[in-house]
């Protein structure tokens, strides 16, 4: 079970992670990574470390992406890890073009760290059939 | 308080991992024994498959694809990390599987995130999300 306190402070870090898109700014989003995270994008090699990974973001919001929203779904855990499933919505607004959605479902496996619950391994993906 | 072995809970969970895969070929009945009843697969590009009678049912059809290279079981999981409570683990890792296809040999390979608990002291399979690598 997950108390309230650490609800709490994993809500707070998810909307730290969308904080980054409607700025523009792949820093604040990579702000929630551990120093080691890694993420497993789909259709992509895993991409390993906090810098790497905010270049990743930072490409993905250069491509359009304007808006993350993260739902969690279940989280669950105890001592010093943890692990969310949950829904997303990318909101990508590419230029010239309408506006878009994509829907994705993902897991996130958090590590406490002396700086608090960091991502440690986010995966993601779509339920849609490959295009 | 029970005492955590974690590299204990390690070794367990490789083994589990090793036995998974090979019976996931093989045996569906034997690898339905370490599912939980409310386990999770979330495969990419499909709806997730959840519970493990939808699992069960997966892996039926699963096992009646010829594989024909499945790698070094167990030697795709980079990483391995058990709670400190000792009740939950999670692994990523790669993995590589050769299917035979109508017009031939398709390989699949990509990436995936595990998760385990421990029930009434057993290791079980929680959930597994996967991506593929184009």
């Amino acid at each position: 079970m997950v108390g309230e306190e650490v609800r709490k402070a994993i809500d707070k870090v998810n909307l730290r992670f969308s904080e980054g898109f409607p700025k523009g700014d792949a820093s604040i989003t990579a702000s929630v990574y551990a120093e080691d995270a890694v993420i497993c994008p789909p259709n992509s090699e895993m991409i390993r470390g906090r810098k790497a990974i905010e270049g990743f973001w930072d490409g993905v919001m250069k491509m359009g992406v304007k808006e993350a929203v993260l739902t969690t779904v279940e989280l669950s855990g105890s001592g010093d890890w943890l692990h969310e499933l949950g829904k997303g919505i990318l909101k990508i607004q590419p230029e010239g073009q309408e506006p878009v959605e994509q829907n994705v479902k993902y897991v996130v496996v958090w590590k406490h760290t002396a700086d608090g619950w960091k991502y440690q391994w986010d995966i993601w993906n779509s339920s849609m059939p490959a295009s | 308080m029970k005492e955590v072995d974690i590299e204990a809970d390690k070794k367990i969970l490789r083994e589990l991992h090793v036995k998974m895969l090979l019976d996931h070929t093989t045996d569906v009945d034997e690898e339905m024994r370490y599912i939980a009843e409310d386990a999770m697969l979330i495969p990419p590009n499909s709806p997730p498959i959840e519970g493990a009678k939808a699992i069960r049912k997966a892996c039926n059809m699963m096992v009646k694809t010829k594989v024909l290279d499945m790698g070094v079981p167990g030697r795709g999981v980079m990483r391995l990390e058990v709670s400190s409570s000792g009740d939950l683990a999670y692994d990523i890792g790669r993995f590589r599987i050769v299917n035979q296809g109508p017009e031939g040999p398709v390989e699949e390979k990509g990436y995936f995130v595990t998760l385990y608990k421990k029930v009434d002291g057993q290791w079980t399979f929680m959930g597994q999300i996967w991506n593929n690598i184009k």
